[in-house]
């Protein structure tokens, strides 16, 4: 072995150690302090296990008469509604720490649980969680995710404010799942009621990322929302006002009701191409044969509750064929194109880059168009090619299109492939 | 834009999901191909073979960490072009210096019956990894998967900058001890 081939082996490293290694220890440290700062507070009401983790009943932390009045000055009933007129937010309601960020890294989304799916949730469940404000602006409209028994994973949901295109999201979950912040300085907690909320600022670019994190009667809540320069302070009191407004009225016990209605099937197959073969819905609509040299990097079968498709992957070397397989849906109505209508596929009238030369209205059909088998010609296949030379990529074709053959769909992506193996292949499966 | 949204653009064949990705992750990508190629130009080139390289991978791919799946292509297409800099005997700096670190950890004897995939070196390094402390380990990873210079690697993790070349000695020796163990040097 080489120093080089070594070297070129770190690669391998997991993502998970990668990711460990972005943090920064001092700032970690820190905001562990920090962490332990918000335990402490909540423990010391009552031992805090979150309700999401279906474990011990835990009775609410905060003390609503304890927390400095807000109109309505009634907090002890909060179904009453809130009229409009009333000045329910006042500008100045906790004095709200931002904590600047110097970089933040992504953290693991709950999407990626197996099985994972969505349901909307109605007017009756979202105002069990105590949010019955009936303002000009708070508006919530949300969805809870669930694990693949049923189980609730998290809530999210959101809210327009008064500034216009700027929204607010508002999250419950076992975990924070938005952002890891990390910073050079300690992180400062701001202090709402008896609740400690961890807050935090982050910018790229013209993007202002404003995060906040607490445990609410017993939950850990998220609120996320997205300013720019120009904003930035009107969006701050409607997210300071949200925040406010949770940790005063936000009933936890309002998560025990929200039941998934349907539990969708889940899949996740790992397959060979013989084996996708046999494959009920679209075992017949994969690639016959494949071109010499070609190796099997992933054949896939894959159905949740958004998506439902046979894919496989093949290479050789920089070479490669995509090809997946799926339902058609109502969504591809507007891809379907004639052969004599050129302008919505042949890619010799567009040159790149593409986002110049496709005129916006034709963008989706020219990107992903969809012909009937029936019609599909080679002349076809080659103006969805383009011929490449590339010195630090295979030269050759790259070529992409869908094809319809009865109700399924077939999405073909392939870079240095023959358009003549491709149209083939395609026709092969109606011989 | 989240990493799920970025995602789905792509799966969607959206061409902005490329701009939503070089906003998101332009700098930090540009910083794991800058520490191993030292061309400002070999630098642009490179991430924009990443975003190309992203475009043609997802789909079908569907990244669980969509950062740690671009250091990764990143890393690759830089380290590419480094050997295309080296062949043309330009370029040098941080690279070549980690390349001279890591010769200690390989045996000079080449024995072809020895010679195994790197596949199997990269499960090798990871199990290996998990043996240190998560300090090692993360000074390690920093050194010789994102081509950090001890000086940074110091501030990143509050350590004396004379402290890192030494946890980076003593890691590279158990990494021969352990590669060697399990025959695969």
């Amino acid at each position: 072995m080489t120093k080089e081939a070594l070297f070129e082996s770190m690669s391998a490293i997991e993502d998970e150690l990668l990711e460990k290694s972005e943090r920064k220890a001092f700032n970690w440290k820190k905001f562990a302090v920090a962490a332990a700062c918000v335990c402490l507070v909540t423990a010391a009401a009552v031992a805090v296990i979150p309700k999401l983790m279906g474990e011990t009943s835990v009775p609410p932390i905060i003390n609503i008469e304890d927390l400095p009045p807000i109109v309505p000055t009634d907090p002890g009933s909060p179904d009453t509604p809130v009229s409009p007129e009333e000045p329910l937010l006042p500008e100045y309601l906790f004095d709200a720490i931002y904590n600047d960020a110097d970089s933040i890294i992504s953290s693991s989304f709950l999407v990626n649980i197996p099985g994972y799916f969505t349901e909307e949730l109605n007017e009756s469940e979202i105002k069990s969680l105590g949010l019955v404000f009936e303002t000009e602006w708070i508006n919530f409209t949300g969805h809870a995710g669930f694990d693949q028994d049923g189980n609730l994973l998290e809530v999210r949901m959101s809210t327009p404010t008064r500034v216009p295109e700027v929204e607010i999201y508002v999250g419950f979950s076992e975990v924070f799942p938005t952002y890891d912040y990390v910073y050079s300085t300690e992180v400062q907690t701001s202090t709402v009621g008896n609740v400690e909320v961890s807050m935090y600022r982050w910018s790229q670019e013209d993007v202002i990322y404003l995060d906040a994190r607490a445990v609410i009667d017993g939950v850990n809540v998220y609120f996320h929302a997205e300013a720019t320069s120009e904003n930035e302070a009107e969006v701050k009191k409607d997210f300071e006002s949200i925040i406010y407004l949770y940790v005063n009225w936000f009933d936890s016990d309002g998560l025990d009701g929200i039941k998934a209605e349907y539990i969708p099937e889940y899949k996740n197959e790992s397959l060979t191409l013989s084996e996708a073969y046999n494959d009920a819905d679209f075992g017949l609509y994969m690639p016959k044969e494949l071109p010499d040299g070609f190796a099997e990097e992933s054949v896939r079968r894959y159905k949740n509750y958004q998506l439902n498709y046979l894919s496989g992957l093949w290479t050789e070397g920089y070479s490669q064929i995509s090809w997946r397989v799926s339902y058609l849906s109502a969504e591809d109505e507007s891809r379907f194109t004639t052969v004599e209508a050129v302008e919505n596929y042949d890619l010799s009238l567009y040159p790149i880059p593409m986002a110049e030369s496709v005129p916006e209205e034709l963008r989706e059909i020219v990107n992903d168009p969809i012909f009937n088998i029936e019609d599909l010609t080679l002349d076809v296949v080659y103006a969805r090619s383009r011929n490449m030379e590339d010195e630090n990529d295979v030269s050759g074709y790259r070529t992409s299109f869908d094809v319809r053959i009865g109700d399924v769909v077939i999405r073909i992506s392939t870079k240095g492939v023959s358009p003549e193996w491709i149209y083939n292949s395609l026709k092969e499966l109606v011989r | 834009m989240t990493d799920e949204k970025i995602i789905e653009l792509f799966w969607q064949r959206d061409e902005t999901a490329i701009g939503e990705l070089s906003a998101k992750y332009g700098n930090y990508c540009g910083v794991v191909c800058g520490n191993i190629l030292d061309n400002l130009q070999d630098k642009e080139e490179c991430l924009n073979d990443t975003w190309l390289r992203a475009w043609n991978s997802i789909p079908p791919q569907s990244p669980k960490n969509l950062k740690m799946f671009l250091a990764k292509i990143t890393r690759n297409l830089a380290i590419d072009r480094y050997k295309r800099q080296k062949s043309a005997k330009r370029g040098r700096g941080e690279t070549e210096l980690i390349l001279e670190e890591l010769e200690e950890c390989i045996s000079h004897k080449y024995d072809v019956e020895r010679e195994v995939f790197s596949k199997e070196i990269g499960i090798a390094i990871n199990e290996f990894l998990k043996t240190l402390s998560e300090r090692d380990r993360n000074v390690f990873i920093r050194r010789y998967f994102y081509a950090e210079s001890a000086e940074k690697i110091a501030k990143r993790y509050t350590l004396k900058a004379t402290h890192v070349p030494v946890i980076l000695t003593r890691t590279r020796m158990k990494l021969k001890n352990y590669l060697m163990k399990g025959e695969l040097l």
